[in-house]
C-alpha cells in the first residue's frame, strides 16, 4: 500500500482505539481491536476494527457491501468469533459467551420471524426463554407490541401481515428481550422506500423511548444520516471514519468517506502554500482554490483533493476577481423542482456538480462559453489523496 | 411477445377434447397396467384366498368371513399385534431419536461434504438386508463384540442374554435397519427452513433442547411425518429381522402370517390376516396424513418470511 493511506489509516486507527479504552467504563458494546478472517489464508474481512457504543447511543455502521459492517454486527451478537482483538459487552469480555446467553438481539434484515407461530408468540419467545413469570412475558409482549402500534395483530400469524409489520414484529420481538444493545442489520433493506422513510422515524422515537443502544448496519447514508448519534464508515474491512453525522459530511477524513456520505465534488491538486486559516490549492488544470480547512496530511507539495459540495458552489458567467475560480464548460442541467443540477467539465476533463436553487438558473446562452465556479473558503474542505480512492458509483449523484 | 405468444397457445388447445384424452390415457395406462398385474392382482387372489375354507384335506370350499372372524377372536393374534405394535412405536421413537439430529447434522452443519454423507446413507441403505441383520448378530450376541467390549472394561461380569433373540434386538437392528429411509424426508424439511430462523431462536436464547422442541421439530414436520409414514408400515410388517434376531419374544404379526401360510399351510387364516394388517395401515396412514395436511398448512408461510 502507498504511504499516505497507511499513515492516515493508522492514525484514525490509534485515535478510535483511544476513544474505545477511555469509554470502556460505561460503554454498551466495545469492539477492541477486532479481525476476522474467513478460512486461513483469506483477506481479513474484518480489520483490526474499535469503536465503543455509549450507552443509549444510536451508533451506525455504514459502508458499501462487502466492506465487513454485516460481519462486526454478527461478531457482536455472537454468530462469529473474531480472530483476534475482543468484544465487551456491558463491560464483559463476551467472547466465550454463546450466543443465547448474551444480552444483545438482533433484528434481521428478513425478519426472521418463526413462521408457525403467531405474532404473540414469537414476541414471546424471548422472555419466555428466560423463565419469566407467565404474567410478565404477557405483560411484556403486550408493552412491545403497543410501541410499534401492532396490538390488534396478536394472534395472527407473520404470514398475514404485511412486510412492514412483519419488520415491526422483528423489531418487537428483540426488544421483548430487553437486551443491553439491540442490534439491527439492514432492517429496512426489504421496504420500499416511503415505508423506509417513516420507519426511520419511527426507529429513532422507540429508541429513544426505551434508551438503549442501537448498532444499526446499513449501506445507505441517508439512513444512517437521518437516525444516527455517531456513524463508523466502513470500507475494505476498516474503519475509514468514526464520528457524527455533521462531522462526516462536513469534514470527512478520507476520499473514501468524502464520496460515500451525500454528494461530493473531488478536485484533484496539489497544496500551494498553507497559512494559519488557509491553504491554497493548485488544480490539476492550473486554477487556484482557496480552503479554511484541511485534514491531517494536507502539507505545501502534498497530492490532495478539495471537497466542495454541489449546493456550495456558485457559477459566474463572467471571471470573478480573486483566488477561487474554477473556469469550466457546462455540460447538462437537470430539472428537479425546487433545484437545478448542472453538469460541469474542467479543462481536465473532470466533472463537476453543481445544484442551483430554481430562482437562480442560468441562461440557455451560459452553455455556449465558459463559466465559472467557486465556493467559499469555509466550503471548501482538502483531503490527502491517497490509495482509498473513492469508488466511482459511490461518488456518482444519487437522486 | 405477447402477439408471438397467442398462436402457440391456440395451437396447444386445438387438438378436440377427447384426443387430448386419449393421449392422458396412453401416458398412465403402461403404470397403470403394472400396478394391476404385479399389485392388484395378488391382492385380489390374496382377498378371494382369505374367504376359503383351507383344512388337512385341502382347499373346502367358501365360508364367507370365517377367517377373519377366527383371527380376531384368536387370543394369540392380538398379542402377537401388540408385540408388533409396541416394537414398532418404540423401534420408530428410538429411530427418530437418531434420524432428527443426523438430519440436522447433515442440513446444518457438515457444509462441505454434504452431497458425499448423503450418497453414502442411501449406499449404506442399499446394503442387502440379511447381510445386515447377520452383522447385527455378530455385534449382539453372547459372545458378540458388545457383550465382550462390556466384559472387557468390567462394567458388567455376565454376558447380557436378552441382547440377542429378544424384542430388544428386534426394536434395536429394525430401527438401524431404516435410519436413511427416516433420515433422508427429515433432512429435506430441515434443509427448506431458514437457517435465520434458527439464528433468531438462538439469539433470543433457545439452547438445544429448545431449539429442537420449538423449532426443528415443528418446522420439520411435514417430513418428520413422511419419514414416519415411509417408515412405521414397514416396520409393522416386518418380518425377516424378527425371524433371525427375535426369538420367540420378539415375534411379529409378519411372522405369524407366514407360520400360518408355509407352516401349517393355512392359507385362508394367513390371507385374512394379511388383509387386517392392510386396513391397521391404511388407518395409520390416513391419521398421519391428516396431521400432516395440518402442519403443511402452518409451515407454508416458511417460503415467503
Amino acid at each position: 500500500m502507498p504511504e499516505p493511506a497507511t499513515t492516515s489509516g493508522s492514525i484514525s486507527g490509534s485515535a478510535t482505539a483511544e476513544q474505545a479504552s477511555e469509554a470502556l467504563p460505561e460503554a454498551a458494546v466495545l469492539a477492541d481491536h477486532v479481525t476476522k478472517r474467513f478460512g486461513s489464508s483469506g483477506g481479513a474481512a474484518v480489520d483490526d476494527v474499535s469503536f465503543a457504543v455509549a450507552k443509549s447511543e444510536f451508533f451506525s455502521l455504514l459502508g458499501p457491501s462487502g466492506c465487513g459492517k454485516t460481519t462486526t454486527l454478527r461478531m457482536i451478537a455472537g454468530f462469529e468469533t473474531p480472530t483476534s482483538g475482543r468484544i465487551v459487552i456491558e463491560g464483559r469480555d463476551a467472547s466465550t459467551i454463546p450466543v443465547h446467553k448474551r444480552n444483545t438481539n438482533l433484528v434481521f434484515q428478513n425478519y426472521a420471524l418463526f413462521p408457525h407461530m403467531t405474532i404473540a408468540q414469537n414476541i414471546a419467545f424471548g422472555p419466555e426463554r428466560k423463565r419469566l413469570p407467565r404474567k410478565e412475558v404477557k405483560q411484556r409482549v403486550g408493552e412491545v407490541l403497543e410501541a410499534v402500534h401492532l396490538s390488534e395483530y396478536a394472534s395472527r400469524y407473520p404470514r398475514e401481515l404485511s412486510g412492514g409489520q412483519q419488520q415491526r414484529v422483528a423489531l418487537a420481538r428483540a426488544l421483548s428481550n430487553r437486551p443491553a444493545v439491540l442490534l439491527l442489520d439492514e432492517p429496512l433493506g426489504a421496504l420500499d422506500l416511503k415505508l423506509r422513510e417513516g420507519m426511520q422515524f419511527e426507529l429513532k422515537r422507540i429508541q429513544r423511548d426505551v434508551g438503549i443502544s442501537f448498532v444499526y448496519v446499513t449501506h445507505d447514508q441517508g439512513e444512517a444520516m437521518t437516525m444516527s448519534d455517531r456513524i463508523a464508515v466502513m470500507n475494505l474491512g476498516k474503519v475509514e471514519h468514526l464520528g457524527t453525522p455533521e462531522e462526516i459530511y462536513l469534514r470527512p477524513r478520507t476520499l473514501f468517506t468524502a464520496g460515500f456520505i451525500g454528494q461530493a465534488n473531488l478536485l484533484s491538486g496539489k497544496v500551494e502554500s498553507k497559512d494559519s486559516d488557509s491553504l491554497i490549492v493548485r488544480l490539476d488544470d492550473g486554477s487556484a482554490m482557496r480552503a479554511s480547512a484541511a485534514a491531517e496530511g494536507c502539507d505545501p507539495g502534498a497530492a490532495v483533493a478539495v471537497m466542495v459540495r454541489p449546493e456550495h458552489l456558485r457559477i459566474a458567467t463572467n471571471e470573478p476577481p480573486g483566488v477561487g475560480a474554477l473556469p469550466v464548460r457546462l455540460v447538462e442541467e437537470t430539472f428537479q423542482g425546487s433545484w437545478s443540477r448542472y453538469a460541469a467539465e474542467t479543462k481536465t476533463g473532470e466533472r463537476v456538480i453543481v445544484n442551483v436553487p430554481s430562482d437562480a438558473r442560468l441562461e440557455r446562452s451560459a452553455f455556449d462559453g465558459t463559466v465559472w465556479l467557486s465556493s467559499d473558503p469555509e466550503q471548501a474542505y482538502v483531503l490527502p489523496s491517497g490509495a482509498t480512492a473513492p469508488q466511482g458509483d459511490a461518488a456518482e449523484p444519487e437522486l | 411477445m405477447a402477439a408471438e405468444l397467442a398462436p402457440a397457445t391456440i395451437l396447444e388447445a386445438e387438438p378436440p377434447r377427447a384426443r387430448k384424452r386419449a393421449r392422458v390415457v396412453a401416458y398412465i395406462s403402461s403404470p397403470v397396467a403394472v400396478l394391476v398385474v404385479f399389485f392388484l392382482g395378488p391382492m385380489g387372489i390374496l382377498g378371494y384366498m382369505s374367504v376359503l375354507k383351507f383344512g388337512i384335506a385341502g382347499v373346502g370350499g367358501f365360508t364367507g368371513l370365517d377367517n377373519y372372524r377366527s383371527v380376531l377372536t384368536d387370543p394369540t393374534f392380538w398379542q402377537i399385534l401388540w408385540t408388533t405394535f409396541t416394537i414398532a412405536t418404540v423401534a420408530m421413537v428410538l429411530m427418530l431419536f437418531f434420524a432428527l439430529p443426523l438430519a440436522y447434522v447433515l442440513a446444518f452443519k457438515v457444509r462441505r461434504y454434504e452431497l458425499q454423507l448423503l450418497l453414502l446413507l442411501v449406499l449404506a441403505d442399499q446394503l442387502n438386508p440379511l447381510i445386515r441383520v447377520y452383522a447385527w448378530r455378530t455385534l449382539l450376541g453372547r459372545e458378540g463384540i458388545i457383550n465382550s467390549a462390556l466384559l472387557f472394561t468390567g462394567l458388567i461380569h455376565q454376558p447380557i442374554e436378552s441382547l440377542l433373540f429378544s424384542k430388544t434386538a428386534v426394536i434395536i437392528v429394525s430401527s438401524a435397519e431404516y435410519l436413511s429411509l427416516a433420515t433422508i424426508p427429515i433432512y429435506a424439511a430441515l434443509k427448506a427452513i431458514d437457517p435465520a430462523i434458527l439464528e433468531a431462536a438462538d439469539d433470543l436464547g433457545a439452547g438445544t433442547f429448545t431449539m429442537y422442541r420449538k423449532m426443528l421439530i415443528p418446522l420439520a414436520a411435514p417430513g418428520i411425518f413422511v419419514a414416519l409414514i415411509l417408515v412405521y408400515i414397514p416396520l409393522f410388517t416386518e418380518f425377516l429381522t424378527p425371524a433371525l434376531v427375535g426369538g420367540t419374544s420378539g415375534f411379529m404379526v409378519g411372522n405369524y402370517i407366514e407360520q400360518q401360510i408355509l407352516k401349517t399351510g393355512n392359507w385362508g387364516v394367513g390371507s385374512a390376516m394379511s388383509f387386517l394388517l392392510l386396513v391397521f395401515a391404511v388407518i395409520f396412514v390416513a391419521i398421519m396424513y391428516k396431521l400432516a395436511a395440518i402442519n403443511r398448512l402452518q409451515s407454508a408461510t416458511n417460503s415467503d418470511a
